[in-house]
């Protein structure tokens, strides 16, 4: 084998995360430089423990939740010592203002379900896509399968969270509009 | 597909009411995937791992990028070579072991190669060995329920049913 098995999977891990690790990182400092630095601290952390990892998704996220803590700390200490680092990363807080706040924690809880998704793909396909709003086009790009494999697990995922919602009392989708 | 696409709609706009879409500008989602393989080398080199295959690897991935080639459009190619390779590669080893259909039979190949062989030559003699034990080298003139063997200068006849085995005998001459 040209590659060991560990450095396979970390290039898969890195393909699979890595929009949604910049997407994160962005949004959080603003520029793309300083994100870039973040993620390529995380990526390696990930590597030099990928032994010990159980759940990439969790432990990257947890890295990059913990990186960001730091950057923050070193480039602006006095306003760090007033930011909650939940503010920071959980987007969810902040959001809330006009919507009703029980049928965003069940937007929420169906986004989280793991079951509503085949797999760890399509979750990612579907966070590009309907949360982050990248087209077929630079999703397939980014993931290295084709537009049409995009499309149609997109699309099965949107309908199994629709079901999802529906079996959680909401009859008619369209009165969450 | 339409059921598909209307739910797939529906589903972003429902999570932009509830302000739950985090949309990336434009310039920074290509910004992103231009940077992708560039961030990959360089957490690469810093950990020590990257090599002349790697830097292989990522040229063609980027390559077929550019090029508009799929994922998918590679894979498929590489398996239509692999099936093939395996295919030829079956026929080629199924013409080494088994004869063609209009190939000369086993029995006259073997005897040409007898008669290629240089120091050998093959002038007839048999091997006859009957059931009583006894051995008769010559060379058989007739066939029949009465075989007629010119053995030693002299014809010897033996009844068929006496014969336990002829085997074909060489010669050097």
């Amino acid at each position: 084998m040209l590659f060991s098995q560990k450095e396979r999977a970390f290039r898969k891990a890195y393909r699979t995360y890595y929009p949604l690790i910049l997407n994160t990182l962005y949004r959080k400092v603003g520029n793309m430089e300083d994100a870039e630095d973040i993620a390529h601290e995380v990526f390696i952390s990930y590597y030099h423990k990928f032994d010990e990892v159980r759940d990439t998704r969790t432990w990257l996220f947890g890295a990059m939740r913990f990186s960001l803590s730091n950057y923050y700390r070193k480039k602006n200490s006095e306003d760090c010592s007033s930011l909650d680092l939940d503010t920071i990363v959980d987007e969810a807080a902040l959001a809330c203002r006009n919507g009703d706040r029980e049928v965003r924690m069940l937007l929420q809880e169906a986004i989280n379900d793991e079951s509503n998704f085949k797999d760890e793909f399509d979750r990612v396909i579907f966070e590009m896509i309907a949360i982050n709003r990248y087209t077929y086009k630079e999703t397939a790009q980014c993931l290295g399968i084709s537009k049409r494999q995009v499309s149609y697990r997109y699309q099965v995922t949107s309908k199994r969270i629709l079901d999802y919602l529906k079996k959680k009392g909401i009859s008619r989708i369209e009165d969450l509009l | 597909m339409k059921d598909h696409n209307d739910s797939a709609a529906l589903l972003e706009a429902i999570l932009d009411r509830h302000n739950l879409s985090r949309p990336i500008p434009a310039e920074v989602r290509e910004r992103i995937l231009l940077r992708q393989q560039h961030l990959l080398v360089r957490i690469l080199k810093t950990i020590g791992i990257f090599s002349f295959a790697y830097a292989a690897l990522l040229s063609l991935s980027s390559a077929l990028k550019k090029s508009g080639v799929g994922a998918m459009i590679l894979k498929l190619v590489i398996c239509a070579a692999a099936a093939s390779a395996v295919v030829g590669g079956g026929y080629y080893l199924a013409r080494l072991i088994l004869p063609a259909p209009d190939a000369p039979r086993q029995e006259k190949h073997f005897e040409q190669l007898q008669n290629n062989a240089p120091p050998v030559q093959k002038i007839g003699i048999y091997e006859i060995r009957l059931y009583n034990g006894r051995v008769i080298r010559g060379t058989i003139l007739s066939r029949g329920d009465m075989v007629r063997i010119l053995s030693e200068g002299r014809i010897v006849t033996v009844p068929r049913n006496q014969i336990q085995s002829v085997k074909p005998s060489f010669q050097e001459k």
